[in-house]
């Protein structure tokens, strides 16, 4: 089921067009990668979607109705450029901050009492913001995004500036919060992460949805036929002229082989399999599918040279 | 709690708990009672210099009350001394100022004294002792005979006041009698108050927005609150912080009064040193129920103080309103401290213009720059303040308010549309044009 509907934004800022008929639908309870090179659009569309602002033309259906201002409290927001108030306390700041999500005193105290015990930071309660690191404050604040547990989640390059522990627990609490049936959407430009967390994507350049699809489709439509292999015997017969195969990337380490294979022919995989088995020993095959990071590159340049 | 009540709270309470607040706001009151007590002390203990008064008494009763002192002499001129005469002559003739006795002292402005210079505490105070004991003498003398009233009799011979007005001689003709000096101090008190208030304020207003612009705070707030609330709420919540410190200002002042008052004597405080209090008037009055205090409330009446309270506090909400929308507004366009400057100079200017149209209006209440002055919304707030004491008309007041409400909330609108899009806007330090630009951008 849809969670999110977005049909033919378009925003213009005086003079330019900062979204052109981006549409995208995303699902329920998926983790859905916002991509697109600075500029793009994305913070323009993220913005949108929190009504910071509103689009010229285009509709956005939000579970299941219209996106209305009531909404606001179902969205949880972890913006790029994010801060807090220096001179606060942690914990009150924290409270101010959820009280303007709706939460009563009562509940967002005892909900917070919770998550910085989780994250171990308890005893920062009644510390001044200022006296935090960096990534103390940045786990308040992905604290405050969450904690009214909204059914939608906007993450805007939340990785930037942690360190790799750090990461590595805010990568699991996101995938947390989508089994828990949360709906996210994750604006990066780290790829790595985007094939480890997002199940689908969305590329936006210039203004214009480039590229969208599952993250396994999108490596699917993108792979050019190209096979890992390992295998024991002679490397010629298989580099014969008359091969049906084109071989590169051969390191041979003691009897054992390892290249990268394509096929100079329309070709299955089983197909190559064979054709391989019937010349040298087999002790590995695997596809290769490009990288997202790849992907980026090859269709941002090729959208951006049109 | 609405968003915008959550807003105010945060901005009041941050600022309000601050070590800062709690200093100043203790510290201040104690400061201007020394302050105003001062000149009071400094009269009332130091020596003061010979004083040779002319005294035309025309009821020949006094001259046996008013004795000769080491720093004080009076000298009797004939009865039919004739006034016009004596005011030209009196300090040819070698003295420092004279007095005229035209009847009983407890009926006020029978006894008048006239001189150049204000008179000291300690004189004023002599004099007065003199003449309550002509008038306890003449009270007993009534009662000669009536003893059952021995009562009453005491009680009048206790509250025995002698009225004494004491006229300063200006260099122009007319004599300006106290209540004008009060009403010229209320109106200075109350214009330099309205400056500097709003000039703070505001440019608390301002650092505050660019505050959250700069370290990006905003972009988490602004998806749960309207640009719009977030800009009022911070407007409001600095508003309602500096009302309590003028409270706070206002009953320790009161406090610090009374006590010292209760201290050093009643006649320590001074009239013309609490005319800045104006609240303190009727609590004082309860307190020390002198001559002092009677004569000074009598001048407050005469300028309608309750008229000035009211219509203070309504061009200082006004005119906040106003400077305070446009300073958020510049806190909103710029992004580091040091590009304030530029901006911030079209709007102190005119706040510096009005106080200097206002002191001009001190001497020309109802002149034509007055006039206009305090009609202009940028600089009614201030030039208002200087006019009121001095009767200003009821349509001028209206309309120039009027013009001060409309003006805010153009203001306010106007800043609410270029703040909505400045505080997410980064980088470079946009020119005018863009900020129009910003302006007329929809949602």
């Amino acid at each position: 089921m849809a969670f999110l509907e977005v049909f033919d934004v378009v925003k213009d800022y005086s003079g330019h067009r900062a979204l052109d008929g981006l549409s995208l639908t995303v699902e329920q309870g998926c983790v859905y990668g916002l991509l697109g090179p600075n500029g793009a659009g994305k913070t323009t569309f993220i913005r949108i979607l929190n009504q910071i602002t509103k689009p010229d033309s285009g509709e956005i259906i939000f579970d299941g109705h219209k996106l209305c201002s009531a909404d606001i409290r179902q969205i949880g927001y972890l913006p790029e450029e994010r801060g807090l108030y220096k001179k606060m306390k942690v914990g009150e700041q924290a409270l101010f901050l959820a009280q303007l999500k709706g939460l009563s005193k009562h509940d967002a105290t005892i909900r917070l009492k919770h998550w910085f015990e989780k994250f171990g930071i308890s005893e920062w309660w009644n510390k001044k913001v200022e006296e935090l690191s960096k990534g103390m404050q940045q786990k308040v604040q992905f604290i405050v995004t969450v904690l009214h547990e909204p059914k939608f989640l906007i993450f805007d390059e939340p990785f930037s500036g942690f360190d790799p522990v750090n990461a590595n627990l805010l990568k699991n609490e996101i995938l947390q919060l989508k089994n828990n049936g949360a709906t996210v959407i994750f604006s990066t430009h780290n790829m790595s992460s985007v094939e480890e967390v997002c199940d689908s994507i969305t590329l936006i350049n210039k203004s214009k949805s480039v590229l969208s699809g599952a993250v396994d489709d999108v490596r699917q439509r993108f792979k050019d036929n190209q096979f890992k292999v390992r295998f024991r015997g002679d490397a010629s017969n298989i580099m014969s002229a008359d091969s049906l195969v084109d071989m590169s990337d051969i390191v041979t380490v003691g009897h054992q082989t390892t290249a990268v294979v394509r096929p100079k022919h329309d070709m299955t995989a089983n197909e190559l399999i064979r054709y391989m088995l019937e010349r040298v020993e087999l002790a590995g095959f695997e596809e290769i599918l490009p990288s997202m990071n790849d992907i980026f590159l090859k269709v941002v340049s090729s959208s951006s040279n049109q | 709690m609405s968003n915008l009540q959550l807003i105010i709270g945060r901005e009041y309470w941050t600022r309000v708990k601050k070590k800062s607040f709690i200093i100043v706001s203790l510290l201040a009151p104690i400061g201007m009672v020394v302050l105003m007590l001062m000149p009071t002390l400094i009269a009332m203990f130091g020596s003061s210099e010979d004083n040779n008064i002319a005294v035309v008494d025309r009821t020949d009763c006094y001259s046996q009350y008013l004795k000769n002192t080491d720093s004080m002499r009076f000298f009797f001129l004939p009865s039919d001394t004739p006034e016009d005469s004596l005011r030209n002559t009196f300090e040819g003739m070698g003295f420092d100022a004279y007095m005229y006795i035209n009847g009983s002292p407890d009926v006020k402005d029978n006894i008048r004294i006239y001189s150049h210079t204000i008179m000291t505490m300690e004189t004023e105070m002599a004099i007065r002792s003199y003449f309550n004991d002509a008038l306890r003498q003449k009270y007993l003398s009534e009662y000669e005979g009536h003893s059952s009233q021995i009562d009453s009799l005491f009680a009048r011979v206790n509250s025995a006041h002698a009225e004494i007005a004491s006229v300063n001689i200006s260099d122009s003709d007319v004599d300006k009698e106290s209540s004008a000096a009060v009403g010229m101090i209320v109106a200075s008190v109350s214009m330099f108050l309205i400056y500097m208030f709003v000039l703070m304020s505001g440019s608390m207003v301002m650092n505050s927005v660019m505050d959250e612009k700069t370290n990006r705070i905003v972009e988490i707030i602004v998806s749960s609150v309207r640009p719009f609330d977030m800009m009022m709420g911070k407007i409001i919540g600095i508003a309602l912080m500096m009302l309590t410190q003028i409270a706070i200002w206002v009953v320790l002042s009161l406090v610090i009064m009374v006590a010292a008052s209760m201290f050093i004597g009643p006649q320590v405080v001074d009239v013309s040193s609490v005319a800045g209090m104006e609240q303190s008037q009727e609590a004082l009055a309860q307190v020390t129920d002198n001559g002092e205090i009677a004569n000074f409330l009598q001048y407050f009446k005469s300028i309608n103080i309750f008229q000035i309270l009211t219509l203070f506090i309504v061009y200082f909400v006004c005119g906040y309103l106003l400077y305070a929308s446009l300073f958020a507004c510049i806190g909103s366009v710029i992004d580091s401290p040091q590009d304030s400057q530029q901006f911030v100079l079209p709007l102190t200017i005119p706040i510096i213009v009005a106080l200097y149209i206002a002191i001009y209006a001190l001497q020309n209440p109802s002149g034509d720059i007055a006039f206009w002055g305090s009609l202009f919304p940028f600089t009614s707030p201030i030039v208002m303040m200087a006019r009121l004491p001095f009767s200003v008309p009821v349509w001028q007041i209206v309309l120039s308010i009027a013009i001060l409400i409309a003006s805010f909330v153009f203001t306010i609108w106007f800043a609410g549309r270029v703040y909505r899009v400045g505080i997410l806007m980064y980088g470079k330090k946009p020119s005018m044009k863009e900020i129009i630009k910003w302006f007329r951008q929809s949602d």
